[in-house]
Formats: structure tokens, C-alpha cells, sequence
């Protein structure tokens, strides 16, 4: 199987996406590019599909999951995964895409290009672990902030229509008081709502290698900002075609349409002292799918034999993730504020003159 | 003709305010050891009269101080806190007397008692009295109920110290509310049981709020993706099934010898606290 190297049609240097400039960069000779430009300089790389890629496995005898690839620049064979669709040469350190991953079935109908770069993403989780108190010292070192990785995460996205239907009983109180007695009047109502709930473009990642939860906390994507797919958009991340297929990833789009449709009929029943749910069906229709990268910086922390896993949306820098916490200084920390607090209290009761 | 007009509109004016002002003037008497405000006028000149005389009498009689308000508004004070405050601002701290509160903001009269009053009118005789009067203050009929729990006080009074309370002192009193060293000591360690128990669980609040502040957080909710222009509603309807009323008696709750955040203890048969001031009271309540 070969590789792609988008080069400098000026000086031949290596190629990559620049997320503050939005072009396509020479770190040689400073040229920059834009997609349309390189679509002219590379006219035999865009466009083609996966059987006119792929080619058989150099070496039979590689696990099932990986495979060689060799280095368009200094010729170092590569190890990757079969998911991986765009790399870096172990050696030269030049970006890497590998052709016919993203072609065909694979080949993604849209990209979200990286907005945020590497020293900005730093920046934000620096930013973010200057607010947490109660990390491990070494938490911030720059060994562990090394580690973060800037991916295209394949995600599908969902085009669909929830049919929502919901019974429940409202009750409107009232409460007065005459004499010695008091008074409850209750009036009970039958309430129905039904309503056809558009949803459009609902992600749901497609690698199994992303958690799940992680992806949809960096949620929302800026959709605008999508652009068509390009392969030259990969040149300096990794990336990821899909592994899950997009009926696999139905029932979490199913759960979240429907955990949403809940709410937006439950919020329409105003007006009661109480409502009681009865009866609800949410049945999903006309599901259209696009298949679509992400741009995403992870980092892996690992901590006492526990791995953290965070993540950074790569257009909006949103992070999330479960930091650690440093058990000894929660408990200095929650100690000095009762004792603050039972000082206080001392304060009032002397000044008071209670004690 | 301008003038005139100018003249008889002033001349209105003025009538009406002062009518008015005759109607909602409050009426107060603070002379001596005798105190009483009647604020919202529920009582008439001859009544309000009536009533000063007779506790002019009453304090003569005893030698307390006696102190009564009618009120609509006691703020955010608890009855027991209105009426030891009002006795301390207008009687002197470790004076003899009581303060009579009839509360018409919150619907439960009270009775503040000081000093020797403490001892002559222990919770019971206390409770006695606002009983007493509890049918009048019930209709609003301030002025009979003020001349029976007075008359009840004098006739008190004229029983002597109560058996449960006799061989008490003032000091007991103090003592009771934590005045003296070992009282003071001994409400110290109460206090600072109080604090500790308050650091521990502040303390293991604390932290688990801050730990649970490092948990994941939820993710993004799928309302984001609504398309709102192609969202619409097939039926919303609200059907009447049916309509029931439940009623219940409103308990008529007594309690003697309020107490509030400072030191509190018995004397004999007088419940005994503290009030924020520094006095020492007893006394008793009532719910209307």
C-alpha cells in the first residue's frame, strides 16, 4: 500500500494544515496554500477511489489490525493500524496519509478542519488545570503534556425525525383557609402531546477506539465551518476511518433523540402544581446519515496504575475529561474550611453573647 | 369664585386628613413603669384608657414593670424575640416586669416575663393567662382580652411565688442561663461540641462536593440538534376529568418557655432563656 505526501510545489518540503491560518503550510519556505490550490498542484491524488488504492499488505505475516506502510520522504516503513488513515513518519517526522483508507465507503463526505493548533490546545488545558485545585503536583509536567495527539475522529451524523407522543395527569392545587380548617382543591386534567421533533446532524463517533462520553461532552461541532472532504486537510494530525458502522451507532442516537424529545414535551405541559407521567412512545424516522472527520486533541494521563482520558474539541476547545484528584489535599482543603466554619460559628456565638 | 373653589377644596382636604389621621393614629403611653402601644388603633381612647389605668395599678400593686403591645408587624422576629427585645428597649435589662405581646402578624401572643416576675408567674400561670384569654383574642376583642389576662396576673400576684418556684433567686435565674463561671464553662463546652460537630460535617460536605466536582461531566444534550423551523406540534390538549376538595382542622398549638439560640434552662416551674440582648426571660406562647 503507498502513502501520500502532499509536498510544496515550491520547495518540495512537507505540507500541513494550518489551524490558525486555515491554508495548507511549507514549514521549509513559508509558502502557504489553499485547498483549491493544492487540488490543482495534486491533481492525481483527489478523487480516487479505493479499488484504485489499494494494494495487498507488504508483509503476510502482520497481525490482522496493522499493516506497513513506507515513508514517502526517507522510505522508513511504517507500522499503523488498519483504522489509521493519516500519520507521521517515526523517523522524519513528516506527515503521513495513507492512501485508499478514506476512498470508497470510507471515504468521509465532509471534514470539520482543525481550528485549534497544538500550542493552543496546550494553552486550554494548561488554563483548565490552573482552575483544579486538587490535582497531583506532577500533573502538569511537560513529559505528560507531550502526549496529546491531534486526531480526525470519523463521526456519523444523524439526519432524523422523532414522532413523540406523551400522556400524564396535571393537577392544580389550591389551598385556603377558612375558620379553623384548611382547604385543598384539586383538579385533575388528561394531558396529550404529540409532536414531529426534527433533528438535524446528531453525531455519534464511529472508532471504537474514542469513549463514547468523551466525544459527545466536546460537543457541539460548529457546522458551518464543515467543509467538503479533502484528504490534504489530514496533513499534519492523525487520523481515523470508521470501524463502527453507522446501524451500530443508531441505538446511542436513539437515546439521545429520545432523552431530548422527553424534555421538549414534558416543558410544553406548564400551568399545574403537578404532572404525572403516564404514557410516552418515541419512535425515530427517516434517518439519513453523512459520515464526516472531527477535529480532536487527546491526552492520556495515567496516574497510580489508573488511566485519565481527556479530550479538546479541535474547533471550539471545549475540553473534557476526569482529572484526577489528589485525595491529601481534598482533605486539608475540606478540614480548613470546617474549621473555618466552626471558628465562625465561635465568633457569632461569643459576639452574640450566647456563650 | 377661583378663591372659593381653591378655599373649599383646602378646607376638605385638610378635614379629611385629620379625620384620617384621628382613625389610624397610633396610641401609645410610656410613663413611668407602665407601657403600652396600640399601634393599628384595635383599641378605643375609653378602652385604651382603661387598660393603661388598670396596669398603672397592676404595676403599682407589684412593683413590675408592665408592658403591653398590640401590633400588626413584628418584622422577622419570632414572637419571643419581638417581645424580650421590646421589653429590653423600653425597661431596663435586669429589671422586674412582663411584656404582653398580642400579635397580629403571626397569630401567636406571648408573654415575656423578667426578674421576679420570672418566679411569680411560672409557665403554667402563664399558660393560664393566654388561655384565658384565648376566646377574645380569637374574635379580636383586645380590650377584653387584656383585662382578663391582667386581672388573671394580679390575681397571681396576690397568690404569692408559686410552690414550685419558692426558695429561687434571681442568681438561679442567671445561673440557669448560663451567667455564672461554671454555667459559662459549661456552656462553653456545649458550644464548642457544637463546633466540632459542625467542622466534621462541613468538613465531609466539603469534600465531597469537591469531589464530586471532578467527575465527568454530562455530556452535550441532543436539544442542540433540533431543527426548530421543522419542528411542530400535532396535539396539545388539556382535558378536565374531574374536581375534589379535602379539608383539615388547623391544630391550636400552645408552648411555654420560648427559647432562642442563647442559654436556656428551668427555674423551678419557669422556663428560663436568653434573649440576643443579654436579658434573661422566661415566658410562655399561644397560637390563636
Amino acid at each position: 500500500m503507498t502513502t501520500i505526501q502532499y509536498k510544496c510545489p515550491n520547495c518540495g518540503g512537507p505540507l500541513q494544515w494550518s489551524a490558525t491560518k486555515q491554508t495548507f503550510a511549507c514549514d521549509y519556505c513559508g509558502s502557504e496554500f489553499t485547498e483549491e490550490q493544492l487540488k490543482i498542484a495534486f491533481p492525481d491524488i483527489e478523487g480516487k477511489t479505493l479499488e484504485e488504492n489499494v494494494e495487498e499488505p507488504e508483509v503476510k505475516e502482520f497481525e490482522e489490525n496493522t499493516s506497513l506502510y513506507r515513508c514517502g520522504s526517507c522510505g522508513a516503513e511504517i507500522i499503523a493500524e488498519t483504522t489509521t488513515a493519516a500519520t507521521f513518519c517515526y523517523y522524519c517526522h513528516n506527515p503521513v496519509i495513507i492512501e485508499g483508507r478514506l476512498s470508497g465507503d470510507y471515504k468521509p463526505s465532509h471534514v470539520i478542519p482543525f481550528v485549534i493548533e497544538r500550542e493552543k490546545a496546550l494553552t486550554i488545558f494548561k488554563e483548565w488545570c490552573s482552575k483544579k485545585w486538587f490535582l497531583p503536583n506532577d500533573f502538569k509536567s511537560e513529559q505528560q503534556l507531550e502526549k496529546m495527539t491531534g486526531v480526525y475522529i470519523p463521526f456519523w451524523l444523524a439526519d432524523c425525525k422523532a414522532d413523540a407522543r406523551m400522556t400524564a395527569m396535571g393537577k392544580k392545587v389550591n389551598t385556603w383557609q377558612s375558620g379553623d380548617r384548611i382547604y385543598t382543591r384539586t383538579k385533575e386534567y388528561s394531558v396529550k402531546r404529540s409532536a414531529i421533533i426534527d433533528y438535524m446532524k446528531v453525531p455519534a463517533d464511529g472508532s471504537s477506539k474514542a469513549e463514547n462520553s468523551l466525544m459527545e461532552a466536546i460537543e457541539p461541532f460548529d457546522y458551518t465551518a464543515m467543509k467538503p472532504f479533502s484528504m490534504s486537510y489530514l496533513s499534519g494530525y492523525l487520523a481515523e476511518k470508521y470501524d463502527i458502522k453507522n446501524i451500530d451507532v443508531l441505538p446511542r442516537i436513539k437515546e439521545r433523540v429520545t432523552s431530548s424529545s422527553e424534555s421538549i414535551l414534558r416543558e410544553s405541559i406548564t400551568g399545574y402544581s403537578m404532572v404525572i407521567p403516564q404514557n410516552k412512545n418515541i419512535n425515530l424516522i427517516k434517518t439519513t446519515w453523512n459520515y464526516t472527520l472531527f477535529p480532536v486533541w487527546f491526552m492520556t494521563y495515567k496516574h497510580r496504575d489508573k488511566s485519565y482520558y481527556f479530550s479538546i474539541n479541535g474547533q471550539t476547545g471545549k475540553l473534557a475529561g476526569t482529572p484526577p484528584f489528589d485525595t491529601k489535599k481534598g482533605v486539608l482543603f475540606s478540614a480548613g474550611i470546617g474549621l473555618l466554619a466552626s471558628v465562625l460559628l465561635g465568633i457569632i456565638m461569643i459576639v452574640g453573647g450566647i456563650v | 369664585m377661583m378663591m372659593k373653589k381653591l378655599t373649599a377644596f383646602i378646607s376638605v382636604l385638610v378635614i379629611s386628613l385629620s379625620l384620617f389621621s384621628v382613625s389610624v393614629s397610633a396610641k401609645r403611653y410610656d410613663e413611668g413603669k407602665v407601657f403600652v402601644s396600640d399601634k393599628e388603633s384595635y383599641l378605643s381612647d375609653s378602652e385604651f384608657d382603661d387598660i393603661v389605668d388598670t396596669a398603672e395599678k397592676l404595676s403599682d400593686k407589684t412593683g413590675y414593670n408592665v408592658g403591653i403591645i398590640i401590633t400588626d408587624d413584628i418584622g422577622s422576629k419570632s414572637p419571643v424575640a419581638f417581645s424580650d427585645d421590646a421589653y429590653m428597649d423600653v425597661f431596663s435589662k435586669n429589671s422586674d416586669g412582663f411584656m404582653i405581646l398580642l400579635n397580629n402578624d403571626t397569630y401567636e401572643d406571648h408573654i415575656s416575663t423578667a426578674g421576679n416576675a420570672i418566679l411569680m408567674y411560672s409557665d403554667a400561670r402563664l399558660m393560664n393567662t393566654l388561655d384565658s384569654a384565648g376566646s377574645y383574642l380569637k374574635e379580636e376583642d383586645f380590650y377584653s382580652a387584656l383585662k382578663t389576662m391582667l386581672g388573671k396576673l394580679d390575681s397571681y400576684y396576690d397568690a404569692g411565688v408559686p410552690a414550685e418556684n419558692e426558695g429561687y433567686t434571681k442568681d438561679d435565674i442567671e445561673n440557669a442561663t448560663g451567667q455564672d463561671f461554671l454555667g459559662r464553662l459549661i456552656n462553653i463546652f456545649h458550644k464548642l461540641g457544637i463546633s466540632f460537630v459542625i467542622f466534621i460535617v462541613v468538613s465531609i460536605v466539603t469534600f465531597f462536593i469537591v469531589k464530586s466536582s471532578y467527575r465527568f461531566k454530562t455530556a452535550e444534550s441532543a436539544r442542540t440538534y433540533v431543527n426548530k423551523s421543522e419542528t411542530f406540534f400535532r396535539e396539545k390538549s388539556d382535558t378536565f376529568i374531574r374536581e375534589y376538595t379535602t379539608s383539615h382542622k388547623i391544630s391550636s398549638d400552645s408552648s411555654g418557655g420560648g427559647s432562642r439560640g442563647g442559654g436556656s434552662g428551668r427555674v423551678g416551674g419557669s422556663s428560663v432563656h436568653r434573649s440576643s440582648g443579654g436579658g434573661s426571660f422566661g415566658g410562655a406562647s399561644r397560637k390563636r
